[in-house]
């Protein structure tokens, strides 16, 4: 129909579902360190890993943002409502938004905390602290990183909830934009 | 300081624990250091230095010292000239996960590239009751030097073989480990136990 430009690029589709698959794993992490019952080891390795991991979906993002800003995205299909269009521009602009604040809000807190542990890249590379330290301030992050991770769960369930209904009723492909193989009418 | 002969009395085996029960402590697990004068010695496989931290929101944290030596003199005829000490290395911390033993070895915790000995030197033996003894002394720990009593519990386990558990409460902001208080206790508990053959 539309050609390549009716299709995310080979970059953006990659990071998207990688991304996709690490951010599952890191809130995985982080529900497991704050909600497990665990000896101090497996707990302390967990936090370690999740803030590893958490501090690396920055990156990620910033590579993400990069792919995007490369190429045109594909455009709106011209069966969409006003409205459609609106709310995919605004839950895609909460995604971004939190994708960048939660791993920021996070690092905020590591490095505020009370207790001095910083982000450790597996042995590789600590990274800096961003804050001095302040125990009233690095609860309150701990709380606004808690609150953004369940506010971004919220919003990947819409998106995927979006994508199944474009899919599965609405009928008009915008699925394959995004999969790794294309397909459907607009390929 | 005298030889530590093996004696039979009640009283003397009394002090004998007290000696040994600091010697056992601390014992070099590797060398399996026993008492001078081959009167006693250390079953290194049953030593073992442990400590519990807690915390606010985190499991309690068990670890222990996996390197450490001791030395030991004993004077039967005055209990008070007995000394013991000991030395135990920062850096063979282990609370079962690397990642973790790092960070306690690092400049927050026991620092343990400026300070890779933790060391302990008695200045006095009290016999509690039969089977209590208290070891005081100085405790070296981040270059701070503070007393410490050591409470020691003995126990004839049959034949020639003696059990020691000795407990001790440090107080580690008095020795300027201030970092992630009071979030971490400030109280360490040690736990020293091991147990002695003779001959």
């Amino acid at each position: 129909m539309r050609g390549p430009t009716a299709r995310w690029s080979g970059g953006v589709i990659a990071l998207h579902w990688l991304s996709a698959a690490w951010l599952a794993l890191v809130f995985a992490l982080g529900l497991a360190a704050t909600t497990a019952d665990l000896d101090a080891a497996r707990k302390f390795d967990l936090y370690q890993t999740h803030k590893a991991l958490g501090w690396l979906t920055l990156v990620l993002l910033a590579a993400r943002l990069a792919a995007r800003a490369a190429g045109a995205p594909p455009p709106p299909a011209p069966s969409w409502s006003r409205a459609t269009r609106w709310s995919s521009r605004f839950v895609h602009a909460a995604l971004y938004a939190l994708l960048a604040a939660i791993p920021l809000i996070g690092w905020l807190r590591v490095s505020s905390a009370i207790v001095p542990i910083p982000v450790s890249l597996f042995g590789l590379a600590t990274i800096p602290d961003i804050a001095p330290i302040d125990g009233d301030f690095s609860e309150g992050m701990a709380f606004a990183h808690k609150l953004g991770a369940w506010a971004l769960a919220a919003l990947v369930t819409l998106h995927v909830a979006a994508a199944l209904k474009h899919q599965f009723a609405d009928r008009d492909a915008i699925f394959y934009r995004m999969w790794p193989r294309s397909g459907g009418p607009t390929s | 300081m005298t030889a530590c002969p093996i004696s039979t009395s009640p009283r003397a085996a009394a002090w004998l624990v007290a000696a040994v029960v600091s010697a056992a402590a601390f014992a070099d697990r590797s060398s399996g250091a026993a008492l001078e004068h081959g009167a006693w010695r250390i079953d290194p496989a049953r030593t073992h230095i442990g400590f519990v931290v807690d915390a606010v929101g985190f499991p309690r944290t068990k670890g222990e010292f996996r390197v450490f030596n001791g030395r030991l003199s004993i004077d039967l005829d005055r209990p008070a000239a007995s000394r013991v000490t000991f030395t135990v290395s920062s850096d063979s911390i282990d609370v079962g996960s690397s990642s973790f033993d790092d960070t306690l070895r690092g400049p927050n915790f026991l620092d343990a590239q400026r300070f890779p000995d933790i060391h302990f030197e008695s200045t006095q033996v009290e016999k509690r009751d039969e089977s209590t003894i208290d070891l005081t002394g100085d405790l070296t720990l981040l270059g701070v030097t503070r007393p410490l009593t050591v409470e020691v519990e003995v126990k004839r386990l049959g034949g020639a073989r003696l059990a020691f558990v000795a407990h001790a409460r440090i107080d580690r902001l008095s020795y300027g480990m201030n970092s992630g208080f009071p979030i971490i206790s400030r109280d360490v508990d040690l736990t020293v136990s091991s147990e002695a053959l003779a001959g």
